[in-house]
């Protein structure tokens, strides 16, 4: 059995309001293997880009309470070692936003981008300012965006952010991402912003890098087509809690809560029509004792409105939070 | 037809330093297409192919270098041409951005009412139950009514954005990505919505969207735009079953199928 990269277990955060506290997660278990990609779906507001945030540490920490739970990430404690958590972040985890575009300083050519990040993540391995050794970083960068299947590397070096299209701006991103060696990936919507064909050959990407550099990445999406394109499981998130964790194969063919299956059915698919689900989540700030996802379920019973149902094991690696479970295969034209 | 677009062509100048023009964008580059009334036609493209130029020039948003349009007969849209104000409340265009076309200082109920007070005449109680008919076919509570844009969620202000352009009864409406931004979830009610309405006011739709997918569900007919021109036109069915051209062929075999063969396994990673 291989040691997961990233261990998280029951992590419940609350941010701080002006109408008291908002639990956003709320007992989330979640660890990822090496060169694993692990899908995070779910609507706005569900949680996935806090938990994202929450691993990589751009929380506001004034605002930001960690009531319970621990997450360790390649053997460092990341709550309560202050000092290790800091040195893992941008280093043993890095992060694919969403719009490349506007991560980009825009007054810096990108290979000046580049090697600065080389210099402030491994000082010890990178060069100095002038000479051979900036010449060696220089090599480095070229290699990497050469391993992101960029066709002319040496001249995105001497080019600014606005020369590149979205999809080179997304695979320098990717690029440097994998340049501190980090042994995990965080991606929040990465292909979101780019059109459709684009958007496949950045999945493609993603996937090939995951297996080529054995990094573990954790894909934050609202696209379930996009899960199903890279994903090895894929875990929903509803109202800051994980209620469904699945391989991939599993989880398309017989998603078992009933929220998984609304969604599925709602992604837009070439000659489907999308089904919408009706109601809206629940505000974060007030959680009734039962099942959060109560008040929009097709299949809901009377203990759901009561007691909050736990993670149960429905077959091997198949998790699901629910009462009343689907167990028979996704009536959906998706075979 | 309701709408005839004839070689429409649309140029921005290209200005380098001291506002010299060094060049031209042919962002539209002689389009030409009908739209049958009660249509839905969808236009597809890359960003920057000129389908939100194309969707601007015929609101007469955009002027066009040459070529014309005719709304059931009547020329709106030709070069140096002023658009005719009874054209605007028949042909009526959505911003792809619901927030940044509703005022923020405004309670959504003078939005509601503004297109009323320019194009008609009509007394105060007319127009409030007007707006409380709209309000209720597109599905809103009334409480809204007295709500700003902030405080109400992007899919109720994609409504509010197509209620504001229902009260003035149009027979096209111009949608500039009318689901992007939003959550799968709401994007599937929006459709809905658009559907419903389209029964309910015999609307014609030309929808604009990157997403193929998005616009399967909803069209009868597809256009698809390549560097300013449509290079393939055609009923849905025939657009997903046998793509003509190169471009199409790609769009199609990029869209993915949950259950289906996945892209990713061979799809070529090098980038154009």
């Amino acid at each position: 059995m291989t040691t997961p990269v990233l261990d998280i277990g029951d992590l419940s955060l609350s941010f701080k309001t002006d109408r008291g506290a908002a639990h956003v997660l709320d007992g989330v278990d979640l660890s990822i293997d090496p060169a694993e990609i692990v899908g995070l779906v779910g609507e706005s507001g569900c949680g996935k880009t806090t938990l994202a945030r929450a691993i990589l540490g751009t929380l506001p920490a004034h605002q930001t309470r960690i009531a319970r739970g621990h997450m360790r990430l390649g053997g460092v404690d990341m709550i309560a070692d202050g000092e290790g958590a800091r040195h893992a972040r941008g280093r043993t985890v890095t992060f694919v936003p969403q719009d490349p575009l506007l991560s980009f300083n825009p007054l810096f050519r990108i290979g000046t981008q580049i090697t600065d990040l080389m210099r402030w993540t491994s000082p010890a391995q990178a060069g100095r300012r002038w000479g051979r050794s900036r010449r060696i970083d220089e090599e480095r960068a070229l290699a990497m965006l050469a391993a992101v299947q960029l066709p002319n590397p040496r001249e995105i070096l001497v080019q600014y952010p606005h020369q590149l299209s979205g999809g080179q701006c997304q695979r320098v991103m990717i690029a440097m991402a994998l340049l501190p060696q980090p042994r995990m990936i965080v991606a929040d919507e990465p292909t979101a912003a780019l059109d459709a064909t684009v958007q496949i050959q950045v999945l493609g990407l993603l996937r090939r890098v995951a297996a080529e550099f054995g990094v573990a990445i954790l894909f934050a999406t609202h696209s379930l087509g996009a899960a199903w394109e890279i994903c090895d499981r894929v875990m929903v998130m509803y109202a800051g809690q994980i209620v469904e964790s699945a391989p991939r194969a599993v989880f398309f063919s017989r998603p078992s809560h009933p929220y998984a299956r609304q969604l599925l059915a709602s992604e837009p698919e070439l000659g489907r029509i999308p089904k919408a689900i009706p109601g809206a989540a629940p505000s974060t700030a007030s959680l009734s004792p039962g099942c959060p996802y109560e008040q929009r379920c097709p299949r809901v019973t009377e203990i759901c409105r009561s007691a909050r149902p736990p993670m149960r094991q429905l077959e091997t690696g198949h998790w699901a939070a629910c009462h009343n479970p689907w167990t028979t295969a996704s009536d959906l034209a998706h075979t | 037809m309701l709408l005839s677009i004839e070689s429409l062509a649309c140029h921005f100048p290209v200005r380098g330093l001291f506002g010299r023009r060094i060049g031209t964008v042919r962002a539209l580059d002689g389009v030409s297409f009908d739209v049958a009334a009660e249509e839905v036609l969808g236009i597809v493209g890359e960003s920057g192919c000129g389908k939100s130029t194309l969707g601007k020039a015929l609101a007469g948003i955009v002027p066009p270098a040459a070529g014309s349009v005719s709304l059931a007969g009547e020329e709106i849209v030709a070069p140096g041409r002023s658009y005719p104000l009874a054209a605007r409340a028949r042909l009526q265009y959505i911003y792809q951005d619901p927030s940044a076309s509703l005022d923020p200082r405004w309670t959504l109920r003078r939005s509601l009412h503004e297109p009323l007070i320019v194009h008609h005449d009509w007394p105060q109680a007319e127009r409030e139950a007007k707006v409380r008919d709209i309000m209720a076919a597109i599905g809103l509570p009334e409480a809204l009514l007295d709500r700003y844009p902030h405080e109400v969620s992007g899919g109720q202000q994609r409504r509010i954005g197509l209620a504001r352009i229902l009260m003035l009864a149009p027979q096209i409406v111009i949608l500039d990505e009318p689901t992007t931004g939003l959550d799968v979830s709401v994007q599937a009610s929006v459709l809905e919505l658009l559907r419903d309405l389209r029964r309910a006011f015999n609307l014609t739709y030309l929808i604009i969207s990157h997403d193929i997918a998005v616009l399967s569900s909803i069209c009868d007919r597809i256009a698809v735009m390549y560097l300013g021109r449509i290079v393939e036109i055609g009923p849905i069915t025939q657009i997903l079953s046998d793509p003509q051209h190169p471009y199409t062929r790609k769009l199609v075999a990029s869209s993915p199928r949950i259950g289906g063969p996945r892209l990713t396994d061979n799809v070529s990673l090098a980038s154009d």
